[in-house]
């Protein structure tokens, strides 16, 4: 909570709600909307921003301090310590998550200017449910970040590598849906990249699964079956990469 | 040694100031290309994908800052194929997006972007099953621009149950009695033009629409008193002055875009579409 990387990415966080309540003055028709439009955005962006922080915080600058030795000098196994530090980062991500979930409802409710829209958004249970799912989002890649910091000797490459993979996550399904609509009428792409898409699904997660917004920004609800499978797929992954990441963490020597 | 060193970075540093003076100088002396800032390129969906996070609401909403930014009242032609592209991205992005539907529906069609207009609003359509205003508008494209009264009350009453308001779902289907009944009428699209504009929030946007509506219906004077007119004399005007002379107007509509009315082959007022037309 004191690193400079944090509170530097939180008041990003801040602002990017800032930036959400001025852009729905730019909109002629939905400025509650594109408000909550652009928050939720922000709010996703920040959230994995300060989960791939703290991970590099909690784990990789340690490891690249030599600080770990005392952690790992406590009679606990290296999966547990692991284990509590992603829960830890969970916590406070949750935290993060619902401080910036209220100043976006706050931002939402003041933007306007008095105009009324006709369809409006349904800020109770459909916007925390949004939240939850970006909060899940950012977990799945704290987790692939872990992962790679159990492995990494360069303490950055879990920060770099975990953007990657949030943005790769988050696109796949814009490029899965990109695809099975034809691709724009060029067959040639799509019958080069629709097997590559159809292997890399099965490794990288659909993130883009585990958005709702839409639900809160047209009360147009998510199938129950949909957002079932997309938290199971999600906590099933989290699940494997902690694994993977304590099995990796346990056999490396620290010189 | 040291002295020396210290001396060759003091002289380095010095002399790297006044070059970057120097080129600063030059360099406010070379103009920029000409350039349309708001819209001068549009990029393939999937970079604009990549270049929000990944996130295809932020591409969407990204897109439509340049879309609603853009200054219609000094874009050409191929500006509007540009915000035609955009729109088209946005309503693939995004079908849902309401602002996206509505500036489609109110600029494409006027310049040259039918087809686009009709892509964003189909998309509004499917996707929007809560809200009729993009059949409306849909079923409006065939009812001004392809004159086909028919298909656009054919949407029209698709829109129907999706009224929320029993007074919505009347005039609705008045309309589209109307459409069929009478065909295709200018004044009447001046009047849903209007409407549109009423609907919209104070500022450029709402005035831009008005423009339009005042615009079609000066239109629909200039048809009115040119049917007059052709039942006075038993044939078409020659010119709009025509109609000035034979004191069926008082004097000839002032076109707020500049571009004027001019007259079809069958002497018929329309709308001119560039300023070379203009006759006023």
């Amino acid at each position: 909570m004191r690193g400079r990387s944090f509170q530097a990415v939180f008041l990003l966080g801040v602002l990017l709600i800032g930036v959400a309540y001025l852009s729905g003055f730019f909109s002629p028709r939905q400025p509650q909307t594109v408000a909550l439009d652009v928050g939720f955005s922000g709010i996703r962006f920040s959230l994995i921003l300060m989960n791939l922080f703290w991970v590099q915080e909690l784990v990789a600058r340690e490891i690249d301090r030599r600080v770990i030795l005392f952690s790992l000098a406590y009679p606990a196994s290296r999966g547990a310590f692991l284990a509590g530090r992603f829960t830890a980062i969970m916590i406070l991500s949750m935290l993060a998550a619902t401080v910036l979930g209220l100043l976006l409802l706050l931002a939402v409710l003041l933007v306007g200017g008095g105009y009324a829209q006709e369809f409006l958004p349904a800020l109770g249970l459909p916007f925390w449910s949004t939240i939850v799912g970006f909060a899940l989002d950012a977990a799945v890649v704290a987790a692939f970040s872990l992962c790679v910091a159990a492995l990494s000797t360069v303490s950055v490459l879990p920060l770099a590598l975990g953007a990657a993979f949030a943005v790769a996550g988050k696109a796949l399904g814009a490029t899965v849906d990109y695809l099975a609509r034809g691709a724009s009428g060029d067959q040639q792409l799509q019958a080069r990249y629709q097997p590559l898409i159809d292997t890399i699904r099965w490794v990288l997660p659909d993130l883009s699964r585990l958005d709702w917004r839409e639900w809160a920004m047209y009360q147009l609800a998510p199938g129950t079956e949909a957002v079932f499978w997309s938290v199971i797929m999600a906590v099933a992954y989290i699940v494997v990469l902690l694994v993977v990441a304590s099995l990796l963490f346990s056999r490396r020597e620290f010189s | 040694m040291r002295r020396a060193l210290s001396l060759t970075l003091g002289l380095a540093g010095a002399l790297s100031v006044l070059v970057y003076g120097y080129a600063q100088q030059r360099l406010s002396s070379i103009a920029y290309d000409p350039a349309a800032p708001e819209l001068l390129i549009s990029l393939p969906r999937f970079a604009q994908v990549l270049m929000a996070g990944g996130d295809r609401y932020l591409a969407a909403n990204l897109a439509g800052f340049r879309v609603l930014v853009a200054d219609t009242g000094r874009m050409a032609a191929a500006d509007y194929a540009v915000q035609a592209r955009l729109q088209r991205d946005i309503a693939w992005f995004n079908p849902l997006h309401e602002d996206n539907a509505y500036i489609a529906a109110a600029i494409l069609p006027w310049n040259g972007q039918l087809d686009a207009a009709q892509y964003v609003l189909r998309q509004a359509s499917q996707a929007r099953s809560f809200d009729w205003y993009p059949l409306f508008h849909y079923g409006f494209l065939f009812y001004h621009f392809h004159r086909d009264p028919a298909t656009g009350a054919r949407f029209l009453v698709q829109a129907v149950p999706r009224a929320a308001d029993v007074q919505d779902q009347w005039a609705l289907q008045n309309l589209a009695a109307i459409w069929i009944e009478k065909g295709y009428e200018t004044a009447s699209a001046a009047g849903m033009v209007a409407a549109m504009a009423a609907e919209s929030p104070p500022g450029t946007f709402r005035n831009y629409l008005q423009v339009r509506a005042d615009r079609l219906r000066d239109l629909g004077r200039l048809q009115s008193a040119a049917t007059q007119y052709r039942e006075r004399h038993g044939k078409g005007v020659e010119r709009l002055a025509d109609l000035v002379a034979a004191g069926l107007l008082a004097e000839l509509p002032q076109d707020p875009l500049g571009l004027g009315f001019g007259l079809d082959a069958a002497g018929w007022p329309v709308l001119n579409s560039d300023t070379t037309q203009a006759e006023q």
